[in-house]
């Protein structure tokens, strides 16, 4: 098995020791489209435990850039106007949707929600269809 | 102040099995959506881990009346798949596909 397999079902195992830990002591879903949509407008009680969750993630990117920096390649990215239209698709479907990778590729799988399914390999299929036809303009 | 000690720490575990997993590499993603290209099966082995431990966690802490530092479990109410959800789900992987793609290196 290759070592980033290895890396890859560690890493899965944590996130969804995460996503477990917060169901278990918060009781809601770590869905972090979710969470980060509900920080604007801020919403008395509704905001503290979001920011918290997201400076928790910021945490622990700044945690893993100075003890495991190859989690952050600075390979050259698309330019920033093409970044920025990206942002805003995945911000405006997972708006749409209810929620990204988290959120319904963890827990709404692990909830066995049907929408969850649907939308899993709704975003699977687009995201190939779209890498695939990028390779004809990007090669 | 609890909870927010606890979603604090739920994050930071959330953003460190994402490095670890490799998923905050744009060439993994792209490997893995590449599927006519070198597939890298790495996203589907995070997923699998993932829900290794939620899909068996879940059901079980469900089972509790309420969580350990709250009232009541907040669940997304049920609904069924509607258009809405396909369309988003489409526009959003038509963005991760996008953003996931690195460039090729400047000649």
């Amino acid at each position: 098995m290759p070592e980033s397999w290895l890396h890859a079902l560690l890493g899965g195992a944590l996130i969804g020791c995460a996503a477990c830990a917060f169901l278990y002591c918060n009781g809601r879903i770590a869905g972090i489209s979710g969470i980060a949509a509900g920080l604007a407008p801020p919403a008395p009680g509704e905001w503290a435990w979001r920011a918290a969750f997201i400076a928790g993630l910021l945490l622990g990117g700044f945690t893993l850039l100075s003890l495991y920096p190859a989690a952050f390649p600075t390979a050259a990215f698309r330019s920033p106007p093409v970044m920025a239209l990206a942002g805003l698709l995945v911000g405006l479907g997972a708006g749409l949707a209810n929620g990204c990778t988290s959120g319904h590729g963890i827990c709404g799988l692990a909830l066995r929600s049907p929408r969850s399914l649907v939308a899993v390999l709704a975003f699977m299929s687009s995201g190939a269809l779209t890498v695939y036809l990028l390779k004809g303009v990007w090669p | 102040m609890k909870p927010l000690l606890s979603s604090l720490l739920c994050g930071l575990v959330f953003a460190l099995g994402l490095g670890i997993a490799g998923m905050t590499q744009p060439q993994k993603i792209i490997g893995f959506l590449d599927v006519t290209g070198h597939w890298d099966a790495s996203l589907a082995l995070v997923m699998a881990g993932a829900l290794a431990i939620a899909g068996v966690g879940f059901p079980l802490i469900l089972r509790r009346a309420a969580p350990l530092m709250g009232e009541r479990f907040f669940l997304p109410p049920p609904r069924s798949v509607d258009l809405r959800l396909l369309s988003g789900a489409a526009l959003f992987g038509v963005g991760w596909g996008m953003a996931g793609y690195t460039a090729p290196a400047p000649r």
